[in-house]
């Protein structure tokens, strides 16, 4: 084959790693970077290296730990760019989210909604108004303010609603085993 | 349970969390940064993933998720075609040992383009806009990208042109620009009838049909048909848009094009997605610009709304000429009879 058919090849083959991946690593982003568009050029950013340094890459190790590393500088060079810190700017942060999303990773299914299936049935499980709060605030895309006036609650009641059902969330997914309860 | 800490611990980590993942405002952690202990680390990774886990789940764009990938690709395509070329180059110039660092400049310089050269050209088109000379700019309402009619198939008549009332307000207008704050902006009302309005610098004028000139010192006098996203950002002064554009919007380079139509000419390409939801803009706009001198070629603002027409459209603005206008074209007395009846409005 020649050089540019290989070159081809590749890019074919990373595609699809590139697809494999995305959700897993921009569920990563989602939970360190709030600006979408700063997510989309991260995103892009790690995909680039990462296709850079293919070659680096140790074949005997996890691809999505190595993956994530590199987001992980990518994520923190951004935020010392933009002079802005995440809520807790801590590599423990980075890692935990990494050995977590590895975990998730490693649950039976052939996509990532496969994998994290269990959420629908723990968004199921939540009180009536938890669930309401959840579904308008993610499902439906609207800002805490815009779910107050679509339920007539006053904005702090919402956050509250909010808060609890993430909690709520948390436990469940930790019964389920989509998170590991791990030790600090 | 999830904690080993205490349980007012646990509520003051969720509400902090919670205050960051729920506020309009994409900068609002400069508030919640302070010293955290590992539990509580832990305990805000945690309700960060869930929060990342929703996001993903109830993520349902398709063709945003499309698009990422493509993107993408392109890029790498770029980046190895830019390589090739560089690589073809400096191949004569590598058997001296200046060459391999020559190399790894440009590479550096060409891959470090994005964040930097976004904001670069922003000030730029906003300094060429104190040099601008005259300048003509058409405006069209199209529907949004992913709206727009398919091209017709071979053979199928094209559809008739439309009607002067279906191209109204600014759809299908001519803007005029001098400076800073001199325009002529000719629109037509649904009825077909063209109504202008302009300023000179000192006053604004709105010239209507079969009715009186109206003359105001009030340099906001006098109603353009402007979208309701457009208000505050769309002025007749272009270099005001851009510096709202430059401080609201988060701006990518996407690429300079070579122009096709004039020899050693480029465009520069940027996309600028609004930042926070709480300043009343339209969510994207793409601009393009002339690589060289930084003047503004085309605008495209998204998902606006024109008055009576629920479905997105898209407004852009072009510039279609540079010809200096006679001199007093942007004085009224251009624009009207010499025996048309003034009014003057007072501020």
């Amino acid at each position: 084959m020649s050089e540019k058919g290989k070159k081809t090849e590749a890019k074919a083959v990373f595609e699809i790693l590139v697809r494999e991946n995305q959700a897993m690593l921009m569920t990563y982003l989602r939970a360190v970077v709030r600006d979408p568009s700063a997510i989309d050029d991260l995103f892009q950013e790690t995909m680039l290296v990462v296709w850079q340094k293919l070659d680096e890459y140790d074949r005997s190790f996890a691809f999505g730990p190595w993956l994530r590393g590199i987001a992980a500088k990518l994520v923190m060079a951004h935020f010392r760019k933009a002079k802005s810190a995440m809520i807790i700017l801590e590599s423990e942060t980075l890692d935990y989210l990494s050995s977590q999303l590895q975990h998730i990773s490693e649950r039976p299914g052939d996509t990532w909604d496969e994998k994290i299936a269990a959420m629908k049935q723990c968004i199921e499980l939540l009180p009536e108004d938890y669930r309401q709060a959840i579904n308008l605030r993610y499902f439906e895309q609207h800002s805490a303010q815009q779910v107050a006036a679509a339920t007539k609650a006053a904005i702090e009641t919402i956050k509250k609603r909010l808060q609890r059902a993430r909690a709520h969330l948390l436990d469940c997914l930790k019964r389920k085993e989509v998170v590991m309860e791990m030790l600090t | 349970m999830t904690t080993e800490f205490d349980k007012p611990q646990q509520d003051r980590i969720d509400e902090l969390i919670g205050r960051r993942l729920d506020s309009e405002s994409m900068e609002s952690d400069e508030d919640v940064c302070e010293s955290f202990s590992p539990q509580q680390v832990r305990r805000a990774s945690e309700l960060q993933l869930v929060h990342a886990l929703l996001t993903q789940l109830a993520d349902r764009d398709q063709a945003a998720k499309e698009r990422r990938i493509q993107n993408l690709m392109q890029k790498i395509d770029s980046q190895d075609s830019l390589t090739i070329k560089l690589y073809r180059i400096v191949k004569p110039l590598l058997r001296y040992g200046i060459a391999a660092a020559i190399l790894i400049v440009f590479v550096i310089l060409f891959t470090q383009i994005p964040t930097n050269t976004a904001m670069a050209s922003m000030d730029k088109m906003i300094a060429a806009m104190d040099i601008a000379g005259d300048r003509t700019y058409s405006i069209k309402v199209e529907g949004n990208k992913k709206d727009r009619r398919p091209p017709l198939p071979p053979g199928q008549p094209p559809q008739p042109p439309q009607e002067p009332g279906e191209r109204a307000g600014l759809d299908g207008a001519t803007l005029y620009l001098q400076d800073s704050n001199k325009f002529v902006l000719y629109w037509n009302t649904p009825s077909g009838k063209t109504v202008i309005n302009g300023s000179d610098g000192q006053t604004n004028w709105h010239i209507r049909p079969d009715k009186p000139v109206l003359v105001s010192n009030n340099l906001q006098a006098f109603r353009i048909p402007m979208p309701p996203e457009l208000a505050a950002i769309l002025t007749m002064d272009f270099k005001a848009t851009l510096v709202h554009i430059r401080d609201n919007y988060k701006i990518k380079f996407l690429e300079d094009v070579t122009d096709s139509q004039k020899q050693n000419s480029s465009r520069t390409y940027l996309d600028a997605q609004k930042i926070s939801s709480d300043f009343p803009g339209p969510k994207n706009i793409e601009i393009w610009a002339d690589t060289q001198t930084g003047l503004l070629l085309r605008i495209e603002f998204a998902d606006i709304h024109m008055e009576g027409d629920p479905s997105p459209k898209r407004l852009i603005i072009e510039l279609k000429d540079q010809t200096p206008q006679p001199q007093n074209w942007f004085t009224r007395q251009a624009h009207h009879a010499q025996d048309a009846q003034v009014d003057f409005v007072p501020e």
